[in-house]
């Protein structure tokens, strides 16, 4: 019975998809040149086009997130290597997701390792800054991939840089109002958010494991061409992070990773 | 040139090769992202993403097996996670409200639509084994290439499918029955 209900069904499936109304096929091959920056520049295109639907829309998130009166508008979305941006036309709220949050400072992130450690169980190499040599701390947050977090004090012991390192398969979101500038690093596409913001981490795959974090500091964000992620939070000038971001040696660091298996399930 | 010389040109590193590998390919690979995601825009996106990402892991590629498949596997995965995130912040929300244009006839056009959004209420793992089978027409074996299963987990994925799918439509679409025996 359920079979030949199926089968009518299946008749009906396999007629109607064939008028399908695709959108025109577009010609990657042409349009793959600075993708990125287009991207970007599209999807601004696409916030100003969409802008009076927008405006007249407040984007409830109660249903998906667990703070009831949680109430955002998504301006634009991007993504730059494992980290998405949302930018938001209202100051995110203090605490936007579920699951716990990590500390402010990165002072107080568990998994507080040595370098030697971190290079043993990290999975991918750890190039260091020439322009700040060893770092001062060095800690190891276990998720769908380890994410090392590598932190250089100034004179007084306070965070001076901070250098996080996400590889392919981890997973974030930054929510902001701020504006988010476009920027380079070795000639690669990177975004710089001058802004307090807020994190967002995934460490496993369920939605309880989110942990969300307040960056206080400027972050830079970039992606090297072996599919690794960098986030430097610092309080320093974009033209100083930059000189350190490209000081980074660019290594195989997850080039064991496929990118199946590399992506979220 | 055959498929398997062409993948063999791109490892060896032809970029007019790889070219015209995603010209084989980009439609398919532009259509399912598509109907996971119901943007062109970013379907585009996603569609760039694939070949990039199947680009760099070409290596890891089996040649004896089809090329399509591994990359529908590829934008299956990769949509679903964009989809997520869209979820996350309700932005579907929005492309569901304010859908985008069609390109095509609206009597035929419109039906097709809504059996999309009818097939849109379903998990994404019903989603997809609905859009490889009948949306692509991929073969039995073709999908389950793609989806990495038994051609037996195919149809009963299909069969359970389109049993949930009934019940949407019975229940959302019903004029998408009018004048069928089902």
């Amino acid at each position: 019975m359920n079979e030949d209900l199926n089968e009518g069904l299946e008749m009906l499936v396999e007629h109607t998809v064939k008028h399908f109304p695709y959108p025109p096929t577009p010609d990657l091959v042409a349009k793959r040149l600075s993708r990125q920056q287009r991207r970007f520049q599209r999807h601004s295109l696409d916030l100003r086009r969409a802008a009076g639907a927008l405006a007249a829309l407040i984007i409830v998130l109660a249903g998906l997130l667990t703070v009831p009166e949680i109430r955002a508008q998504v301006a634009a979305w991007l993504r730059i290597g494992a980290v998405e941006i949302v930018i938001t036309t209202a100051t995110p709220p203090a605490r936007f997701a579920p699951g716990s949050q990590l500390p402010p400072s990165v002072l107080r992130f568990p998994g507080a390792t040595t370098l030697e450690d971190a290079q043993a169980h990290a999975g991918y190499p750890i190039p260091l800054p020439t322009t700040l040599g060893a770092p001062d701390r060095v800690y190891l947050i276990q998720a769908a991939r380890p994410i090392v977090v590598l932190v250089w004090l100034d004179e007084h012991g306070a965070v001076d840089v901070s250098l996080h390192l996400l590889p392919l398969g981890t997973y974030s979101i930054k929510m902001t109002d701020a504006e988010v500038e476009e920027t380079e690093v070795n000639g690669e596409w990177a975004v710089w958010i001058a802004e307090p913001h807020w994190y967002l981490l995934r460490t496993g795959s369920g939605d309880d494991d989110e942990k969300s974090r307040q960056v206080m500091m400027h972050t830079l964000i970039w992606e090297t061409p072996d599919q690794m992620t960098y986030r430097l939070e610092t309080n320093r000038s974009l033209d100083e992070t930059r000189s350190i971001a490209e000081s980074i040696p660019v290594g195989n660091a997850s080039s064991s990773s496929g990118v199946l298996e590399g992506e979220n399930p | 040139m055959l498929e398997a010389d062409l993948i063999r040109r791109a490892r060896a590193g032809d970029a007019a090769a790889y070219e015209e590998l995603v010209r084989q390919h980009q439609e398919a690979v532009f259509r399912l992202a598509y109907l996971f995601l119901g943007s062109a825009e970013d379907a585009e996106d996603i569609a760039q993403d694939v070949f990039m990402r199947a680009f760099r892991t070409l290596d890891r590629f089996d040649d004896s097996r089809p090329f399509r498949p591994w990359l529908l596997a590829i934008t299956a995965n990769t949509a679903r996670n964009r989809y997520r995130a869209f979820k996350r912040y309700a932005a579907v929300l929005r492309r569901l409200i304010v859908p985008e244009a069609t390109h095509m006839d609206m009597d035929s056009g419109l039906e097709a639509q809504a059996l999309w959004q009818a097939v849109r209420r379903l998990s994404a793992a019903d989603q997809e084994v609905i859009y490889l089978r009948y949306f692509l027409q991929l073969s039995v074996s073709e999908a389950a290439q793609a989806m990495n299963v038994e051609e037996g987990t195919v149809k009963s994925r299909l069969s359970r499918a389109l049993s949930r799918l009934r019940d949407v439509i019975e229940r959302d679409f019903p004029l998408l029955y009018e004048g069928r025996t089902l």
